[in-house]
């Protein structure tokens, strides 16, 4: 299981160690509407790169796949079945 | 305006946010205008946690989310026992009560700029076992006195 801290945007693995904290520094400055265009295309309008959506990963799979790119660009939605939310994990905001 | 926001999204003017009275005062005295506003919690953002104990260490357990294994199981089996059920609580903590924008000199009227740290306490984001958490960043447009904010709630995050 894939825990999520919403208070501070932050993935951990199943130990609570921390995998990436989600900072994308375009996300907020676009209107809502925008976020189709991730939808369609799995890709940033920004950056151009491939969103990877985090839905359907195993934790194994999410913890490889940072390992082999810790730049890799998620997606997650709070609402997703395979996280548990934790906001007690840090309170670092 | 969609297009136009995706095309210069990259070259808004950045706002910051002073949360100190020296980061406020530095910026003031470099041509800043730091304008203040109260740190106030919004009562719809809110957490929630559980705790459990174990029957023999006597250790706790704070869980935030109901599919969390150990609250799916606190049956009379179970080594832990349910001492706090779920409690909502206030989730962010900041050290003073007020806080500045860091507003330029040459800013303009209707002037669309993106602010990093968001002072006011805007629900961002709707979990849905009943948790909301803050808008972090935003857009908003300066009217000579006030930013007006663009609210934006979404589930979903980048990074």
């Amino acid at each position: 299981m894939i825990y999520f801290n919403p208070t501070n945007n932050t993935l951990y693995d199943k130990n609570k160690i921390v995998l990436k904290k989600l900072e994308c520094k375009f996300e907020s400055r676009l209107p809502i509407e925008t976020h189709k265009e991730f939808l369609l295309n799995n890709r940033c309008p920004m950056c151009k790169i491939k969103v990877i959506d985090t839905s359907k990963i195993s934790e194994s799979k999410l913890v490889e796949l940072i390992n082999i790119n810790p730049n890799a660009c998620l997606k997650i939605d709070i609402n997703q079945t395979n996280i548990i939310v934790e906001t007690y994990v840090t309170l670092d905001r | 305006m969609l297009p136009w926001i995706v095309e210069n999204s990259q070259n808004l003017r950045c706002i910051k946010t002073a949360r100190t009275l020296d980061a406020i005062n530095i910026a003031a005295e470099s041509g800043f205008f730091p304008l203040v506003l109260i740190v106030k919690p919004n009562p719809q953002i809110t957490s929630k946690f559980a705790i459990f104990q174990h029957k023999e260490n006597k250790t706790i357990r704070v869980i935030t989310d109901s599919r969390d294994s150990i609250f799916r199981d606190h049956s009379e089996e179970s080594p832990y026992k349910l001492i706090v059920h779920w409690t909502q609580y206030y989730p962010y903590r900041f050290d003073f009560p007020y806080a500045a924008y860091l507003v330029p000199s040459d800013i303009k009227l209707n002037e669309t700029v993106y602010i990093e740290d968001l002072i006011e306490d805007i629900v961002g984001a709707v979990w849905l076992q009943g948790c909301a958490y803050r808008q972090i960043g935003a857009l908003a447009n300066w009217d000579g006195e006030k930013f007006n904010i663009h609210p934006r709630i979404s589930s979903k995050l980048y990074g």
